[in-house]
């Protein structure tokens, strides 16, 4: 009888199976997506790479050098990068020293604009004609070794000191109290209870900065001299002689790492158990602890604003260091550059890219993280990956691509590799949102005839704000300040204020570089300002609903 | 349809079996079972045993491998969730937490078609038979578990189901308030009329508020019984073992916190 019912009611059970059909084929669809967004234009980048690159490359006289350097700056600059970090990190949560907002807010200042600004920051403290320089009257050694990992140590100290700060708040206090009633010293609580603690964070932080900096070609190209890294050889074949094939075989040694970091990652926070505290930490009074936060996070910060200073003096000041008065004329003559139609172009695009990348991360999210078909894993990972993607490489693959072809040369193409170069993050961020929102809300909205979309417009996307306000920002700063991805796309008619910087130095006109940084910085900012209200508001809102 | 003992019967679930994709076993196995109009049924059982399955099934959630379910004598195996006039509360209550509670009632009737005015005096009236007057503008993290319940069950019967069932819904709760919610589920189902079915793992509440239960082992039912049948009779010894022996145990402690409760 039973099987007779079921043939009867096919064509119903039909329809309602053909529902799980388009969940299914609507996660087929983002897949196809972001493949072609994404794996098709690398496969491409491949394909380029013919004999003559690999000639060019390895018998060109650079490459191996290149790759040493790269090796010894990014390792070096990340072990010092990493250390940093962990220290403010420390300063920042287990210390009662006040101002804690100010001094976090000065250290991710470094994020808001372009690694290779802070390049430029150290030329004019320290440069040949730098501001200590003079002062010291001595010769400067900062082009080289020093300069890219001191700068590089600068541009990426903030992501790590953010990863920390966040894993330090789910540290349980209750383990180091019942070390110290057994009498365990300090330093021991670090090895055995600190450490394993932190043991896959730290991988976590060590990778993400060591990519971040292998793969960047700002702080190299400023203040590198001499000492080439891969990721400036890869610009120079690209960017300089148009040899996209030596600029592709190049590209995959930058990609190793950045592979091997995320698929880390990946498999790392599925063993992940999940643990959580029973006590937070409220820091015991100790005058040791705090002075030693307080000189911590001082210098770092005073190192910070060091960097960032000097814009603000060069982009005021006549000539710097001759004629110290006060001037508007850098400002007037960036614009006469087409500084503000550049940067008309930065903020349109920063401003569409957070537009599409939020929408994307969100519907990509929503289908990974509450739809629960045969391919949802498979976009889970091709969203991650994006992360492993290097802007240079990234940009090298797309132009490859789209040379030629009606995109090339618009603001669409710019959106379209800053959407996918800055995907990963904000689709993390969007999708542990989402999980932690009750997964019967479907099935309620199911039982109750509300439609899928208004479940998600009424009740998912009101409890995801913040989220949502997070990525925006994510997608809108990095869309800024970036440099990479869009170095080879930009033509005369989309490019970026970032680029200006870069194209002003080459001509010795250091003033208009610091004053496009300071424009960047600027809008950053305001952006970053924006949010924070927009986020306290929505904090406000709820509280007064209570 | 046949009733028994002059009861109309109200669900008659036939053969109803059920494999998922990814599992060998079957999650329920020829599973058949009536539930009376106005009922109060309980489904018992361990953790696993296939009960959610079985009210996933009833509500449309999840379709059947095979079997049938009648509503009224209506076939209703494949009908559309909303075209079967039954209602869920679930395990968590997945209470809309950005809505406030009169909003949580009022979205479901407002989408369904309500004129302003009649959502507005259902939601009225609901929101004073559940008593939840006083907590109508506040958010769903504000309230207490038990009046969290109280707004699911609100929220279920604003569109005015005949069937309501329940998953698990005190397995977060404390022993106390746990018994103040068996209460209010037994007015709301005099006062509203409706036939419920009422999954749970814990004895003490199916034998406190059923008129039957339904004691499963996993994927098969083992015994359909008021709760004196079951306790008189047990029909082996899985049930005398999982029901009996604990239920005495329990009824001992439910009765002190009860006296405490006077």
């Amino acid at each position: 009888m039973s099987a007779t019912t079921v043939d009867k009611n096919s064509t119903k059970k039909q329809f309602r199976l053909s529902k799980k059909h388009v969940e299914l084929s609507f996660v087929v669809l983002l897949i196809l997506v972001l493949a072609l967004l994404v794996v098709a234009p690398l496969i491409t980048l491949l394909c380029k790479i013919d004999g003559q690159a690999w000639d060019t490359v390895f018998h060109g006289g650079q490459f191996g050098k290149a790759l040493g350097n790269s090796l010894l700056t990014t390792l070096t600059s990340t072990i010092i990068s990493v250390v940093l970090a962990y220290t403010l990190a420390w300063a920042i949560s287990r210390t009662n020293i006040k101002c804690k907002g100010i001094f976090s807010t000065l250290l991710v200042l470094p994020m808001l604009i372009p690694s290779i600004s802070h390049g430029l920051g150290l030329i004019i403290l320290f440069g040949n004609n730098g501001i200590f320089t003079n002062l010291f009257n001595a010769t400067s050694h900062l082009y080289g070794y020093f300069g890219i990992i001191w700068g590089s140590v600068m541009y990426s100290f903030p992501v790590a000191f953010l990863m920390f700060v966040d894993i330090l708040k789910y540290e349980d206090a209750t383990v180091y109290h019942a070390a110290d009633v057994l009498g365990i010293p300090k330093f021991q609580q670090f090895l055995h209870i600190t450490l394993p603690f932190l043991k896959k964070t730290l991988i976590s932080v060590f990778f993400t900065v060591f990519t971040l900096i292998i793969t960047d070609y700002g702080v190299p190209l400023a203040v590198g001299g001499k000492v080439k890294t891969l990721s400036v050889l890869l610009y120079e074949n690209a960017a300089g002689k148009l040899n996209y094939s030596a600029g592709a075989l190049i590209g995959v040694f930058l990609l190793i790492p950045a592979v091997i970091a995320c698929l880390y990652d990946f498999f790392n926070k599925n063993t992940e158990k999940t643990s959580f505290v029973s006590q937070q930490f409220s820091s015991r009074q100790s005058k040791g602890k705090d002075v030693a936060g307080y000189i911590i996070c001082a210098l770092a910060s005073l190192l910070v604003v060091l960097v960032i200073l000097p814009f603000c003096i060069q982009a005021f000041t006549v000539s710097y260091p001759s004629n110290m008065s006060f001037t508007f004329s850098h400002f007037s003559e960036t614009i006469k550059q087409n500084g503000l139609s550049f940067l008309l172009n930065s903020v349109l695009m920063a401003l569409i890219t957070a537009f599409v990348g939020m929408a994307l991360s969100f519907i990509v999210a929503y289908c990974t993280a509450r739809m629960k078909t045969k391919c949802t894993k498979l976009l889970h990972v091709i969203s991650i990956l994006t992360l492993s993607i290097p802007g240079l490489v990234l940009g090298l693959s797309y132009i490859i691509v789209f040379k030629g072809s009606f995109l090339y040369g618009t603001l669409t193409l710019l959106i379209l590799a800053n959407t996918v170069h800055f995907f990963a993050s904000p689709y993390q961020i969007m999708y542990n949102a989402l999980l932690k929102i009750n997964s019967n809300l479907e099935s309620v909205g199911q039982v109750l005839n509300i439609p899928r979309y208004r479940v998600i417009t009424d009740c998912i996307m009101p409890q995801c704000k913040s989220s949502l306000a997070e990525s925006f920002s994510y997608f809108f700063v990095n869309s800024m300040m970036t440099i990479s991805a869009v170095a080879f796309l930009a033509t005369s008619e989309n490019q970026p204020l970032s680029l200006l910087i870069n194209q002003f130095e080459s001509y010795n006109m250091i003033e208009c570089s610091a004053v496009v940084a300071l424009m960047i910085l600027g809008v950053n900012v305001l952006m970053k300002a924006i949010i924070y209200f927009i986020k306290k508001g929505v904090k406000h809102v709820n509280k007064k609903s209570v | 349809m046949a009733t028994k003992a002059n009861k109309k019967i109200k669900l008659s679930v036939k053969n109803l079996t059920k494999q998922y994709d990814n599992e060998n076993m079957n999650a329920i196995d020829d599973v058949s079972f009536d539930v009376y109009d106005g009922e109060f049924l309980s489904i018992l059982g361990p953790s696993g045993c296939g009960k959610s399955t079985i009210i996933k099934i009833l509500i449309g959630l999840v379709p059947p491998s095979s079997g049938q379910i009648l509503k009224d004598d209506q076939d209703i195996t494949n009908l559309k969730i909303s075209k079967r006039g039954m209602g869920m509360v679930f395990q968590n209550y997945a209470l809309f937490e950005n809505m406030s509670v009169r909003q949580n009632i009022e979205f479901a009737l407002k989408i369904n078609k309500s004129t302003k005015a009649t959502a507005k005096d259902i939601t009225s009236s609901l929101l004073e038979k559940m008593h939840l007057q006083e907590l109508a503008d506040k958010k769903p993290s504000l309230l207490s578990g038990g009046q969290q319940q109280r707004v699911a069950i609100a929220r279920t019967l604003a569109l005015n189901p005949d069937v309501i069932l329940f998953d698990e819904p005190m397995s977060a709760l404390d022993a106390s308030t746990r018994l103040e919610l068996c209460r209010e589920i037994k007015r709301v189902q005099k006062e509203f009329k409706t036939t419920i079915i009422y999954i749970t793992h814990d004895q003490e509440e199916a034998f406190s508020l059923s008129d039957r239960i339904m004691v499963m082992s996993p994927a098969k039912i083992v015994q359909i019984g008021t709760p004196s049948q079951i306790l008189s009779k047990p029909a082996n010894d899985y049930v005398k073992s999982f029901v009996c022996d604990n239920i005495a145990k329990k009824i001992q402690s439910l009765n002190k916190i009860m006296e405490k409760k006077k």
